[in-house]
């Protein structure tokens, strides 16, 4: 159909079984984030593994509090995996996180 | 969770100087996420975009949803749409299905305002 067309994708270099690269870089995702948590201890928390280049952690602009996930961009895929490995399951402010890359290839 | 029927589909927009600007995005079962913007500013067309998300971000779109309780809201007593444009909220869960439509909310005084703040308060 071309209206399946129009919607443009990433672009997609990577093998099946490798994550797919955002437009610079490796999105992690991390859930299970506490309400009160704030920007500086997630950023600290994941850059134990590597450089972040982006960092993301929504607010409910009512509430002051995050929305419970942030979205954490590396340039380097190891370090990506190496997050992923250690965050998943890890306990922060007695809250168990969960972990993944963002994005994953088309089906 | 796994293997139930999941769509969700958010749009806002008006009609004004730049013609019919408009931002979409909806989200299925199999993570198809797809998002469309809108906007004849300084020439600008519909931008289209479209990624495929893990199950974790699924999971956790789930999971806003449910702790929201937007299911259990009703619009009938929320603002009808006028010139100031239009939202649609629209989410299949396993047997439920809402489409809720409103106004565009400028503030959340238009929220405290409106004839049904605490169901309102839910969808902002």
């Amino acid at each position: 159909m071309e209206e399946e067309e129009k919607y443009t994708r990433l672009e997609d270099n990577s093998a099946a079984n490798e994550p797919i690269k955002s437009v610079e870089g490796w999105i992690v995702y991390v859930s299970g984030i506490h309400p009160e948590a704030q920007e500086d201890d997630i950023y600290d928390m994941m850059s134990e593994y590597g450089k972040l280049k982006n960092l993301h952690l929504n607010q409910d602009r009512r509430t002051g509090s995050n929305k419970g996930y942030a979205l954490g961009e590396y340039s380097e895929v190891e370090h990506a995996k190496d997050a992923i490995k250690g965050l998943n399951g890890f306990k922060f402010l007695g809250k168990e996180l969960k972990a993944d890359f963002a994005f994953k290839h088309p089906v | 969770m796994e293997g139930e029927e999941f769509y969700l589909r958010y749009f806002v927009g008006h009609r004004g100087r730049y013609g019919h600007e408009f931002l979409e995005f909806e989200i299925t079962s199999n993570g198809r996420l797809r998002y469309a913007n809108n906007s004849n500013y300084r020439s600008d067309g519909l931008i289209r975009r479209e990624v495929y998300v893990n199950d974790i971000v699924i999971d956790d779109i789930k999971r806003m949803v449910e702790e929201s309780e937007i299911l259990n809201q009703d619009d009938s007593r929320w603002p009808d749409h006028g010139s100031a444009g239009r939202q649609e909220l629209e989410i299949k869960s396993g047997n439920e299905h809402i489409c809720f439509v409103t106004s565009k909310i400028g503030s959340f005084n238009d929220v405290q305002q409106s004839h049904d703040p605490a169901g309102m308060r839910v969808l902002t």
